[in-house]
Order: C-alpha cells, then sequence, then structure tokens
C-alpha cells in the first residue's frame, strides 16, 4: 500500500479510464463470478501460475482478466476486438495493462510469455503454439477450451495435456435466444408473430430460441443433420425440413450451431433475413457491424444479413455463467491435475456455478 | 408549396430507411394501387399530420403517387430529419423540422391549412382543433378529417355533442384492423423489446408483472413469457384477470407482486396506475416501464418528492434512490418505452394502421359531401378491405362460406 498521501494524490485525482469504468460497469451483472468465484479463487490455487487468454475482449472478459491477475496468475491476453458493437476493446486492453496484464495483438494471442495454462476460442491459441513454438506447446499443463468447434480441433491435436471442454453452460441458452430475437427486431423493426422461421440447428440453444419463437406467435422449421435432433425438435412441435424446402420458404433464417455457406444462397427466398446466434456461422464475405446488409445472390434476388453475420451482444448475466465457468475450469486443472486427453467439464464445476446462481435469486433446491 | 426542413442534404439515409420500410408494407401499396386506379386523388390536396418516421413517409408517398398534392406536418420532437428530406426530394411539402420551436410547429400547421385541404389525416386531432379555433373558413371546403388515436378522439366526440364539430371525422382508431393488430402484436412486442434493449436484462427467470390485461398488456405478457419471464398480472376487471389466469398467468394485486418484480410494465393507459405506494414496496433494482401510456401512469412527482437521489444512468434509464434506501429505474421517463426510446410499433403492423389511414381519405373524398358532422366509424366493407389485402399479400387463403351455410345462418330460429 503506499502511503494515503500518495494514494489520494494520484489514484483519486485521476478520473478511471474508460476501460476501467466499462469493466465496474458490468461488475454488478456477475454476482456468480463476483462472489462465489472469487471466493474459491482465495485458496491461492492460481498463484504463480502463467495463464495465456485468448477471447473476444469485451467489458465481462475485462473483469474475468482482473479476476485471475488478482487471484495471483501471471497473465497474458491476447486483445481478440470483441465481434460486435466495436467493442471497448482497446479501453478494456489499456485498463487491463495498466493492471499489470500483458496484452498482446497478435490475431492468434501469441506471445514469448510462456503459459502453463491457456484459455482458448476456437483453439486459435493452442493450435499456433503447436506449430510455431513447439518448447512451448510442450510445457503447457491445460486447455480450457470455450466453444464446440475448438473442443473438435483440439481432440485432433491429440494433446499430452489436459484440455477441459467448457461449453457454454445449459442455463444460458435463453439469454442467447432473448439476445437473437431482440437484435433481429431491432435491427429490421419487423414483426416476429406470424414469420416462418428457419433455425440451423436444434442443439440447446437452437431449441430455446424455437420454443420462444413459437410462443411469442412465430412458426419455426428445424433444419437438422442429426437424427436424434431431428426426432425431438418434430415431437416437440415443430416442422422439420431439409435445406431446400426449409430455406426455400423462411422469412427469416437463424444459424444456431450449424452454418450458413454460399451453396445455401440459391435456395433462399428474395429478401429473407438472415441471423446468426452464438456457435452458428454465416460463411457470406461481408464486413460486420451494425445494422442490414444486403447481399446480392442474382442481379434480381437479394437477402438481408443481420450485423453482416456477427452473432448478437449477449446479455451481460449470461457472461456470468461462461466466465464463472471458464475460472473455475481454470482452478480444477490448476489443482486437480486431470489426465491428458480432451474431456469434458467435471460436473460439480456446472453445479458450483448453478447453486451460486440459485442462491442469488433466492431459490430453493429440494433434497426430499 | 416550399418545404421547411432542417437538413436537405440528407435525403439519401431518409430514402434508404423509407424504402426499407417499403418492402414490408404490402397492405399499403395495395391500397395505394386501387386509389391510384380510381383517379379521385388526381389534384386534390391532402394535409398529414404524422409522427415523421420512415413508415408514415410511406403514407404520404402513397397518396402523392395516386396524385396528390400532398402536405406534412409533425411536431419538432417526433421529426426525422432524413425522412422529412427525403420526402421533400420526392416532391411532398414537409412543413417539419427538429429543431422547431412550438410557434414554428403552430405556424407549419396553420400554412398547411391555409393551402386549403381537402382531406385531413389527423394525429391527436390538435390540428382539427386548431382549424376549427383559428380557420374555420378551411374547413368549409374540406371533405372532412380522420382521426387515428384514442385520445385525439375524446375531444372530437365532445365537440360533436356540443354540436361545435363543423366536418365528418372518421374514426380510424377503431377499426378492428388496427387495434387487433397494433395494440397487441405491436406495441406488445416492441414495448418488451425496447425494455430489455434499455435495461439490458437478462428476462429468462426473472419475474415481469403486467398492471392491466387489455390488448397491450396481453401482447406484452405474452411477448415478457415467450422469453422465459415468470409473468405475473395485475387487474380491476374480473373478466380480464379470469382471462389472464386462463392463459396460464398468475393474478395478484400489483401491490403484492410489486415485492417480486425485476420489470414492471404499466399497460392501463390510466394515470396512477403505479403509485408511490408500488414504487416502494418494489424489489431492490427493478425495472418500470409504461406501454401504450398517458402522464402520470407511473406516480413520477411523487416518487421524485420521495427519493434521495434521482440520477439518469443512461439516456431513458433514470434511477431513483428511495428515502427506504432501495433503488427503482424508470424507463423513459415514464413515456410509451416503445415509442419513446425504440423505433415505435413493427413495420408490418403499422402496414395496416396506415392502409387504414388511406382507405379513410378516400372515403372521405368519395362520400364526405353526403356525411352529417360528426365521428363516424370506418365502413365496416373498408376494414374488412384492409384485413383481405393483408391476406392476400401474405399469400394465406381462407374458406369461403358455402351456400348450405348461409341457408343454416339465415334460418333463425
Amino acid at each position: 500500500m503506499p502511503p494515503a498521501s500518495q494514494a489520494g494524490r494520484i489514484a483519486d485525482s485521476s478520473p478511471a479510464s474508460p476501460g476501467e469504468q466499462a469493466i465496474s460497469l458490468v461488475s454488478p451483472d456477475a454476482p456468480i463470478l463476483e462472489s462465489t468465484v472469487r471466493d474459491l479463487l482465495t485458496d491461492g490455487s492460481l498463484s504463480g501460475h502463467r495463464i495465456s487468454m485468448r477471447l473476444p475482449l469485451d467489458a465481462s472478459a475485462g473483469l474475468l482478466a482482473a479476476l485471475l491477475t488478482e487471484s495471483g496468475a501471471e497473465l497474458t491476453v491476447g486483445a481478440v476486438p470483441a465481434t460486435t458493437s466495436a467493442g471497448p476493446a482497446d479501453g478494456i486492453a489499456a485498463a487491463l495493462s495498466a493492471r499489470g496484464v500483458t496484452v498482446c495483438r497478435t490475431r492468434s494471442g501469441l506471445t514469448g510469455s510462456r503459459p502453463d495454462l491457456v484459455i482458448d476460442e476456437r483453439a486459435e491459441l493452442t493450435r499456433a503454439m503447436a506449430a510455431e513454438r513447439p518448447e512451448d506447446f510442450a510445457r503447457i499443463r491445460g486447455v480450457v477450451e470455450c466453444t464446440g468447434p475448438g473442443t473438435a480441433l483440439l481432440r485432433e491435436l491429440d494433446p499430452p495435456f489436459p484440455v477441459l471442454s467448457a461449453d457454454p453452460p445449459s442455463a444460458t441458452h435463453p439469454g442467447i435466444a432473448q439476445a437473437v430475437i431482440q437484435t433481429l427486431l431491432r435491427r429490421t423493426n419487423m414483426v416476429l408473430p406470424g414469420k416462418l422461421v428457419a433455425l440451423l440447428g436444434y442443439g440447446g440453444a437452437g431449441r430455446s430460441l424455437a420454443a420462444a419463437i413459437r410462443a411469442t406467435g412465430g412458426r419455426v422449421v428445424v433444419l437438422e443433420a442429426d437424427p436424434l435432433l431431428a426426432l425431438e425438435a418434430s415431437l416437440e412441435g415443430h416442422r422439420v425440413d431439409d435445406a431446400a424446402e426449409g430455406l426455400s420458404r423462411a422469412d427469416v433464417v437463424i444459424t444456431v450451431g450449424r452454418r450458413l455457406s454460399v451453396r445455401h444462397l440459391p435456395l433462399l427466398k428474395p429478401g429473407a433475413v438472415l441471423a446468426r446466434a452464438g456457435d452458428g456461422e454465416i460463411e457470406l464475405d461481408l464486413p460486420e457491424g451494425e445494422g442490414i446488409m444486403n447481399f446480392r445472390i442474382s442481379p434480381d434476388r437479394e437477402v438481408f444479413v443481420i450485423d453482416g453475420g456477427a452473432p448478437p451482444p449477449y446479455p451481460a448475466e449470461n457472461a456470468d455463467l461462461t466466465l464463472s465457468t471458464i475460472a473455475l475450469a481454470c482452478r480444477h486443472l490448476a489443482t486437480a491435475g486431470p489426465e491428458p486427453g480432451v474431456r469434458e467439464l467435471p460436473r460439480e464445476i456446472h453445479e458450483t456455478v448453478a447453486r451460486a446462481g440459485l442462491t442469488l435469486r433466492g431459490l430453493r433446491l429440494d433434497s426430499l | 408549396m416550399k418545404s421547411e426542413i432542417r437538413d436537405p442534404s440528407c435525403w439519401q439515409l431518409g430514402a434508404d430507411r423509407i424504402a426499407w420500410a417499403a418492402r414490408w408494407m404490402p397492405a399499403l401499396q395495395a391500397v395505394g394501387d386501387r386509389l391510384t386506379d380510381t383517379g379521385l386523388l388526381r389534384d386534390r390536396t391532402v394535409g398529414l399530420v404524422l409522427t415523421l418516421e420512415p413508415k408514415t413517409a410511406n403514407l404520404a408517398l402513397v397518396l402523392q403517387e395516386a396524385g396528390a398534392r400532398v402536405i406534412v406536418v409533425c411536431p419538432a420532437a417526433a421529426v426525422t430529419d432524413e425522412v422529412a428530406a427525403a420526402l421533400d426530394r420526392r416532391g411532398v411539402t414537409v412543413l417539419a423540422r427538429s429543431d422547431a420551436s412550438a410557434y414554428d410547429d403552430r405556424r407549419f400547421a396553420l400554412r398547411m391549412l391555409d393551402a386549403g385541404l381537402d382531406v385531413l389525416v389527423d394525429d391527436g386531432s390538435e390540428v382539427i382543433r386548431l382549424a376549427h379555433a383559428e380557420r374555420p373558413g378551411s374547413l368549409r371546403n374540406m371533405a372532412g378529417a380522420a382521426e387515428e388515436t384514442t385520445s385525439g378522439l375524446r375531444p372530437l366526440r365532445v365537440m360533436e355533442s356540443r354540436g361545435e364539430l363543423a366536418i365528418p371525422c372518421l374514426a380510424v382508431n377503431d377499426a378492428r384492423s388496427k387495434y387487433l393488430f397494433d395494440n397487441v402484436y405491436g406495441t406488445g412486442q416492441s414495448c418488451v423489446m425496447a425494455a430489455l434493449d434499455l435495461s439490458g436484462l437478462r428476462i429468462a427467470g426473472k419475474v415481469c408483472v403486467v398492471a392491466g390485461y387489455g390488448w397491450v398488456g396481453t401482447g406484452i405478457a405474452r411477448c415478457a413469457h415467450a422469453l422465459g419471464a415468470r409473468v405475473i398480472v395485475s387487474e380491476v376487471n374480473p373478466f380480464q384477470a379470469l382471462r389472464a389466469h386462463h392463459d396460464g398467468f398468475e393474478v395478484r394485486p400489483l401491490i403484492s407482486a410489486c415485492e417480486d418484480a425485476d420489470l414492471v410494465f404499466s399497460a392501463t393507459g390510466i394515470a396512477h396506475t403505479v403509485a408511490l405506494e408500488h414504487l416502494i414496496a418494489m424489489k431492490d433494482c427493478a425495472f418500470v416501464a409504461v406501454g401504450g401510456g398517458v402522464p402520470q401512469e407511473i406516480a413520477l412527482a411523487d416518487l421524485t418528492d420521495s427519493s434521495t437521489e434521482v440520477v439518469s444512468v443512461r439516456k431513458n434509464v433514470t434511477r431513483y434512490t428511495l428515502h427506504t434506501g432501495r433503488v427503482v429505474h424508470i424507463l423513459a421517463d415514464g413515456e410509451c418505452v416503445n415509442c419513446a426510446a425504440a423505433e415505435g410499433n413493427p413495420i408490418e403492423i403499422m402496414d395496416l394502421s396506415l392502409a387504414v389511414q388511406a382507405l379513410a381519405v378516400e372515403h372521405l373524398l368519395r362520400h364526405g359531401a353526403e356525411m352529417r358532422p360528426g365521428v363516424h366509424p370506418l365502413p365496416e366493407a373498408l376494414d374488412e378491405h384492409v384485413a383481405r389485402v393483408k391476406l392476400d399479400a401474405l399469400g394465406i387463403r381462407i374458406d369461403r362460406t358455402t351456400d348450405r351455410q348461409r341457408e343454416f345462418l339465415g334460418r333463425g330460429l
């Protein structure tokens, strides 16, 4: 602690930086991270660990970075720009630098630091290390991978260290559904009741989204390649069809876990609106940015793409669940030392996060 | 007549936004084609009082394409300057700028009346009343006026009962093509979305309280529930309360519901719905918004008096710290949250309402001379025409009553 007079002169007279302000603004929306997770990390389990983190650097990710640093980790952050709303990435990066975090700006997040723990998205950093820095790669003690596709890529890599697959918890699905609908309606000013919406994917988020669209008054047609999911969708009252049929009728097409690519374009109804959720992808060559982008299929046919195919900004409370899970996955790697190989996150981590969420809402579990 | 607008140079942005809205307005376009074919509007002058934005701009264009001289006025607060510029460029006379004073707004309305209108389409009936007070001469050759709001019709009916109304006025607001869709689907959806945009709440798992289960309240409850909220309805009317109960919502007095509320909507259209006692009982940090709305639907004056601190968190979100130490957030200063803080009703819903307006213009030009001064309902056939045109545009076919059914219906006892 510096002497009080000095602190008063230096800290209090300068206003908090924009990044620092953005981080403190999302803090109340992250009660699980700020209470339960922070408490658990006071056990010193991350002390002395060198962590490299590569996540879209929005204010919530900034909050996680700050917490990991405060918990004793030596942190390097790849300042991947947040994908939508231009994000306060620069400001967050500056704020983290001021807190002693090393911030680098390469696309892969690769730096000279030699992490023993990696928090990765789409396996970008881990794969870059495997390819370009085999010695550093060999020192890794564990990776937390935050996406499904990234986990699949790491499995191919057959890593000599444990990889925990920290998919967003299922409790984030309703928030994802809300964000997709909210962004779609804000950008287009259209009405959802009466619309036929094609969903590319009926995983957890797809199911939440389908239920929300139907309850609002829209109709859903599910396009699935997985027979189990397609059958579930059908028994839950949704139409199930192939792309040729579904895309030609849909007013709105939303990718949720599956991918819409250029080869689908001829199938689309002219004037259709395309949007993306979560792991879904829209592979059209469009600049990302807020608003409705026209995409011309042929001289007389065009479709409209929301935010250039970027995912919508999710509610801050979703980030609380996701980032809490990531932080606890990190702690698990540091303390439990699981066997090498790609593995599911231990159920107790999900339970810890869910219990904290219930307690904060004053909800009771039954033990009968 | 020359327009008075703020910035003619921003027309392109306005034209793009108007074109986007036009894509989703098939009923208005179809009614416009019908008006063009009749030739009824050729060389007629139509005055429009509008919230000047991309959707309403399409009404002006449709009337103009049908041959009318169109003059648009709009109070400064509701003007989108780029839309004004785009309309002006298309040859519509626009007397509206976002920086106009109250004096300018009045001057614009009088200029419009002095141009000699055949039909006046009003929003809130202020210009109809201004004409009666200041320009009675302008009413002499006017076929009539159309009014699209509940609150605008109220004073016109008072004038009618006193024998003061000099022209026929069509109650566009009371058409089924308007209130069955505008209120439930339009206002319901857009109020919930605006409240989520402003608050940043994830509504799944939250408790959403809806005061009033009329058309708007029904739409709000449905939309909030669809996104995962637990909805509690409060009512004074026993039938509405029973409807809410059978729609699957918990029904409780507002004061008790407030204790659990994360988000409260007032959808009664009645002042003093959310009173100070409710605001004091509210769960800490709850958000409160108005859907539809009249002044003081939330008791803001009382709330301000009872607060130790009032802070604007960001645009349209105000945080009140009560003397109890609890915090309550008011959205859009208690005004209709979807109009004040978002783009208003969805385009396809306004398509119906504006198609009704366009048909009202036609009806007045055709029959205004033979209608007595007073407030008239829109003829059933025109209302139904709008609904059928919309179904056509959507490619939805419906059945016809068969001869045998007609025979059954005609049989009586």
